[in-house]
C-alpha cells in the first residue's frame, strides 16, 4: 500500500515543479485592445501606441465622463523592442489576447507591413480574428477619436467593421484571412480607416503588393473586391434609368472563380450570382407612372456590377497585384502550366490574363405596395 | 464456546441472569406464582428491560393470563408445563423457547420478556418490544413534490412494513441477520426471489456475514465495510430513506439492506446513474422528466467544474473569455490582494463552512446563519475587496448546482472532487483541468458496485439501459427491467402491441 502513496506524492511534487510558470491572473495583465503603429519624425524609429482600458472606471461607477482607457505611446526600432519599453514602465505584463485591432499608418505601410505582422503572428495568445487595418493618415489619431457610444475606440472600430460588413463597402478580412493571402504572394487587400477630427470612416481598402501599400481602393472598388473575395453579405446598389432611381438590396451573393485552360490559352471564369429586393424607387420628376420592368432593372444592375468588377480587375492588372489569389487557383488546377512562370507571374502573365465575367443578379421581391 | 445452560432452580436462574447482566439497573425481575385449579403452584419470574418492553403488553398478555386466567384451566396434561403455557395459555403472537442462556439474554436485550419457571431448565421468550418510536414522517433529504411522502424511521419492523406494503409479492424476502458482537443489531436483506440474481444475493449475504464490527449504529457502517472500493470519494452503495425508492430498486433486481436504528437503507448495486435519479422522475410525465434530468446532469458538471474553470481561465487563459467579460472580470478583480486560486479556495471553504454550520445549528438559528453568511459576509467581503463579485457568482452557482444532485452522498463526492480539480486548474491551467478530468473519468470507470461498473450504462455501453439514464423513456418503452442487475425475470410489463395502443386511443 505504500508504493501507490509514494507515486502519488511524486506526481504532486512534479506539479509544483513544472506548474504555474505562466500563471498570471487576469488583473495582473495589461489587456491591450488596440495597437497603432506610426512613423516618427526621425525615420529610423517608429511609434507604437497601445489602447489599454482603465479597469478602475470600466464598470462605469464613477460617471460616464471619466476616461475608460489610456493611450500609451513609445518609440523604438521594432515592435518587440517597443513592447519591452512598455513593460519596463508598467508592472503589468502586456497581454495581446484581446487585441481587436492593429492599425498601421499609411507611411509605414508604404515601407512594408511584414515586421508588424510577424510580431503578432508569433504570439500564441492573439485572437486571430483581430483586424489588421491600414490607416489613411496617422494611426494614432484613429484610436484618439472620441465615440460617445462606445468609449473604447478599438472595440468601437471592431464592431464597426463587423456592422459595416453588411454594406459590403468595407473589406472584411481578418488577421488570419489576410495572413493566408499575404503568405502566398505578399499581395492582399486590407481594410482602410480614416480619422478626422470628429469621426472615424471605415470603408474602402488598401492594396498591398509585396507586403507594401501601393494604392487605395475607394468604396465601390472595395465592394468589387468583396465580390471577388466572395464575402458580400448585404449592401445596396443604386441604378438610374431615365429619371427613375432604383435601389437594389442584396440578400445573397455568391462568387465562383474558376481558371480554364483551353488550347493553351488561360482565362479566368468569374461568375457572380445574387438575389435581392427592390427597397426604393425614387423619381426626380415625382412621376411614378413610367416604372421600368424588372428585366430592365436587372439588366442595369448586372451592367453596373460588371463595370465595377471589371474596373477593379483592370486596376489590379495594371498595378500587377494579384491580391485575389488568381495565381494560387491556377496553380492548384493546372500545376504543370504554372511551372513555366516561376517568379515572374505577376509581371509577365497576370497583366494579360483573360477574364470572363458573368453576373447574374436577380430581383426577387419588390416590396409591399398597396 | 460452550453455551451456558439454565439451572433447575428458579432462584439460581434469576441469579444467573442478574450476574450475566452485571446487576444492570434497568433489568426488572417480576416474581410471581401461578396457581392452577388442580395442580400445585408453580413459581415463576419475568425478566425484561425497563423501557424496552411494553409494560402494557406484559400486563395484558402475560401476567393476566398467568395469574388470573390460569386458575380457570384444568391441570395441564402430561405435556411439559412450558409447552402447555405457550400453546394454550399465553395469547402473545411471538413466542419462542430458549434452551440456553445466550438466546435468553439476547431476547432480553431486544426488548422481549423471558419467562422462567421453577424446576424447568428452559425459558420462554415472549415478544413484547414496545419502546417509544418516532412516527412516520416525510423524507428530509429526498423530498419530492409528486409522490409518496412517507420515509423510513429508526424502527426496522416499521421499515420492513413500509416496503412490504408496496410489494405484496410472496417472493419478497427479508433475510434477517444480527450483526455486531456487542450491538447485536438487526439488519434485513430484502430482495425479490425470482428477480434478483442469486449470485448477487449470495454475495451480499456473504459480505454481510463477514462483517465483524462490535456495533452497527447506522447503515453507513455496513456501507463502508462491504463496499468494493474503500478509497474512492464516491459511494458505490446508494443510501435512501424512501421506501418507494427501495421498492423500485427491489423490482429492478437490486438488493436493499435495511438496518435497525436508522432511517437510511442501502441499495446495491448502485451506479452513478442510479444516484442521479429521484423517485419523482418516474411519477412525473416523461417530457418534463427529460428536461429536469438534462438540467440535473448539467448541474453536476457545473457543481464540479465552475470554480476550477474560473481559475484556469482567469489565471491562464483570459483570451478565451469574450472581451467585455474579460474586462469586467479584470475590473472586478482589480485591487483583490489574492491570486484567483486563493480567492476561489477562500470562497469555496466559506461555502462549506456555511453549509456545515447551518447543519449543526438548531433550525431557526441555522436560517439566520444562512442569511448572515450568505448575504452579509458575502457582501462585506466584496466591499472589503477580499473577493471579487464574479467569484461570489461562481460560488453561488456551484452551491445551487450542488444541491440539485438528488443523492446526498454523491453530492458529497462531487464536493470533495471539486477541490482536487481546483488545485489542478491552479497549477496547470486548462491543461491540468483536462488531465484531472481524465484521471477522474478513469477512476470512475474502475469503480464497481458488486461487480457492476459504476459508469454503467455509459461505460461499458449498455444500450438497453440508456433509455433510463440521461433520458427516461415513456413507460410503454420501458417494458423490461434495467439489465445492469441481470434480473432473472426481465419483463416489467408485457409488451403492448401497436394495435392495442391504437385501440385505446380511440
Amino acid at each position: 500500500m505504500q508504493k501507490p502513496a509514494i507515486t502519488v506524492l511524486f506526481i504532486f511534487c512534479l506539479l509544483f515543479y513544472g506548474g504555474c510558470w505562466d500563471l498570471r491572473d487576469i488583473d495582473q495583465r495589461s489587456i491591450v485592445l488596440g495597437v497603432a503603429f506610426d512613423q516618427t519624425e526621425e525615420n529610423a524609429e517608429m511609434m507604437m501606441t497601445l489602447e489599454i482600458p482603465l479597469l478602475m472606471t470600466i464598470n462605469g461607477e464613477n460617471g460616464a465622463n471619466e476616461e475608460t482607457s489610456v493611450l500609451l505611446s513609445t518609440t523604438g526600432k521594432t515592435p518587440a523592442q517597443m513592447a519591452t519599453h512598455f513593460e519596463r514602465r508598467n508592472w503589468r505584463q502586456l497581454f495581446f489576447g484581446h487585441t481587436k485591432i492593429v492599425l498601421i499608418s499609411e507611411a509605414l505601410a508604404r515601407e512594408g507591413i511584414q515586421p508588424f505582422i510577424d510580431f503578432f503572428d508569433r504570439n500564441p495568445h492573439i485572437d486571430r480574428r483581430l483586424n489588421l487595418v491600414i490607416a489613411q493618415g496617422e494611426a494614432r489619431t484613429v484610436l484618439e477619436a472620441e465615440n460617445p457610444r462606445e468609449p473604447l475606440a478599438s472595440v468601437y472600430l471592431k464592431n464597426m467593421l463587423e456592422v459595416q460588413a453588411k454594406t459590403s463597402r468595407v473589406i472584411t478580412r481578418n488577421f488570419q484571412d489576410s495572413l493566408i493571402r499575404l503568405e502566398d504572394n505578399g499581395d492582399a487587400i486590407l481594410p482602410r480607416v480614416r480619422a478626422t477630427e470628429t469621426e472615424l470612416t471605415i470603408g474602402g481598402g488598401a492594396l498591398i503588393k509585396d507586403w507594401k501599400l501601393i494604392a487605395w481602393l475607394d468604396e465601390n472598388e472595395a465592394r468589387a473586391a468583396q465580390f471577388l473575395h466572395n464575402r458580400v453579405d448585404g449592401g445596396r446598389m443604386t441604378v438610374t434609368i431615365d429619371t427613375m432611381v432604383y435601389t437594389y438590396s442584396i440578400l445573397t451573393a455568391k462568387t465562383r472563380i474558376r481558371p480554364l485552360l483551353q488550347n493553351g490559352v488561360l482565362s479566368m471564369e468569374i461568375k457572380i450570382e445574387s438575389e435581392g429586393n427592390i427597397v426604393e424607387v425614387f423619381s426626380y420628376t415625382k412621376d411614378h407612372q413610367s416604372l421600368h420592368s424588372i428585366k430592365e432593372i436587372n439588366q442595369k444592375i448586372n451592367q453596373l456590377i460588371h463595370e465595377e468588377v471589371m474596373h477593379l480587375l483592370n486596376k489590379l492588372q495594371y498595378l500587377q497585384v494579384d491580391a485575389i489569389g488568381f495565381e494560387q487557383r491556377i496553380r492548384r488546377r493546372y500545376p504543370n502550366f504554372m511551372r513555366q512562370y516561376n517568379d515572374n507571374w505577376s509581371q509577365q502573365y497576370f497583366p494579360t490574363l483573360q477574364f470572363t465575367l458573368e453576373t447574374d443578379f436577380q430581383i426577387r421581391r419588390t416590396g409591399i405596395l398597396d | 464456546m460452550q453455551k451456558k445452560a439454565f439451572h433447575k432452580k428458579l432462584v439460581a436462574n434469576i441469579e444467573l441472569i442478574k450476574q450475566e447482566l452485571h446487576q444492570t439497573g434497568d433489568l426488572i425481575v417480576r416474581v410471581f406464582t401461578i396457581s392452577f385449579q388442580k395442580y400445585p403452584e408453580i413459581k415463576g419470574a419475568l425478566c425484561y428491560l425497563d423501557g424496552m418492553a411494553s409494560s402494557a403488553t406484559i400486563n395484558s398478555e402475560i401476567l393476566r393470563p398467568l395469574l388470573l386466567d390460569a386458575r380457570r384451566f384444568d391441570e395441564p396434561p402430561d405435556a411439559d408445563i412450558l409447552t402447555y403455557l405457550s400453546h394454550s395459555v399465553l395469547p402473545a403472537g411471538e413466542l419462542a423457547e430458549a434452551d440456553d442462556l445466550e438466546s435468553a439474554l439476547l431476547a432480553i436485550m431486544s426488548g422481549e420478556v423471558v419467562l422462567l419457571l421453577d424446576e424447568i431448565d428452559r425459558a420462554l421468550t415472549v415478544d413484547t418490544k414496545g419502546w417509544d418510536r418516532r412516527g412516520i414522517e416525510p423524507s428530509q433529504t429526498e423530498a419530492v413534490i409528486r409522490g409518496p411522502r412517507d420515509a423510513f424511521t429508526e424502527s426496522i419492523s416499521q421499515n420492513l412494513m413500509l416496503v412490504r406494503r408496496r410489494i405484496r409479492d410472496p417472493n419478497l424476502v427479508f433475510h434477517r441477520m444480527k450483526i455486531g458482537q456487542r450491538g447485536r443489531n438487526d439488519i434485513a436483506v430484502a430482495y425479490i426471489e425470482g428477480i434478483a440474481k442469486p449470485e448477487l444475493i449470495a454475495e451480499v449475504k456473504n459480505r454481510l456475514e463477514k462483517v465483524d464490527m462490535d456495533i452497527i449504529l447506522d447503515s453507513g457502517y455496513i456501507e463502508q465495510i462491504i463496499e468494493d472500493d474503500w478509497w474512492s470519494p464516491f459511494n458505490t452503495l446508494q443510501d435512501t430513506e424512501r421506501p418507494d425508492e427501495v421498492a423500485a430498486g427491489l423490482t429492478e433486481g437490486r438488493l436493499a439492506i435495511i438496518v435497525d436504528n436508522t432511517p437510511f437503507a442501502l441499495l446495491a448495486p448502485a451506479t452513478f446513474n442510479t444516484q442521479m435519479m429521484s423517485p419523482e422522475d418516474y411519477y412525473v410525465r416523461w417530457p418534463a422528466v427529460n428536461f429536469i434530468r438534462i438540467i440535473r446532469f448539467v448541474a453536476s458538471f457545473v457543481a464540479l467544474l465552475t470554480p476550477a474553470l474560473y481559475i484556469a481561465v482567469v489565471a491562464y487563459h483570459p483570451e478565451m473569455l469574450p472581451t467585455q467579460l474579460a474586462l469586467s472580470i479584470a475590473a472586478a478583480r482589480e485591487g483583490i490582494p489574492f491570486p484567483s486560486f486563493v480567492e476561489a479556495v477562500i470562497m469555496e471553504l466559506a461555502l462549506e463552512l456555511l453549509r456545515e454550520a447551518g447543519l449543526r445549528l438548531p433550525g431557526p438559528i441555522g436560517q439566520t446563519i444562512g442569511i448572515v453568511g450568505g448575504l452579509i459576509v458575502g457582501d462585506a467581503a466584496v466591499r472589503a475587496n477580499l473577493v471579487s463579485p464574479v467569484m461570489v457568482v461562481v460560488v453561488a452557482l456551484t452551491a445551487i448546482a450542488g444541491f440539485i444532485i438528488p443523492t446526498y452522498s454523491l453530492g458529497f463526492g462531487l464536493r470533495v472532487t471539486r477541490f482536487y480539480l481546483m488545485f489542478m486548474a491552479a497549477t496547470l491551467g486548462l491543461y491540468g483541468l483536462t488531465i484531472s478530468l481524465l484521471v477522474l473519468l478513469g477512476h470512475l470507470a474502475t469503480l464497481t458496485s458488486f461487480g457492476v461498473s459504476f459508469l454503467s450504462p455509459w461505460a461499458p455501453l449498455n444500450v438497453h439501459d440508456l433509455r433510463d439514464s440521461i433520458f427516461r423513456a415513456p413507460w410503454h418503452k420501458l417494458n423490461n427491467r434495467p439489465s445492469f442487475t441481470e434480473p432473472l425475470d426481465q419483463a416489467r410489463q408485457s409488451r403492448r402491441s401497436k394495435k392495442q395502443r391504437k385501440a385505446r386511443k380511440r
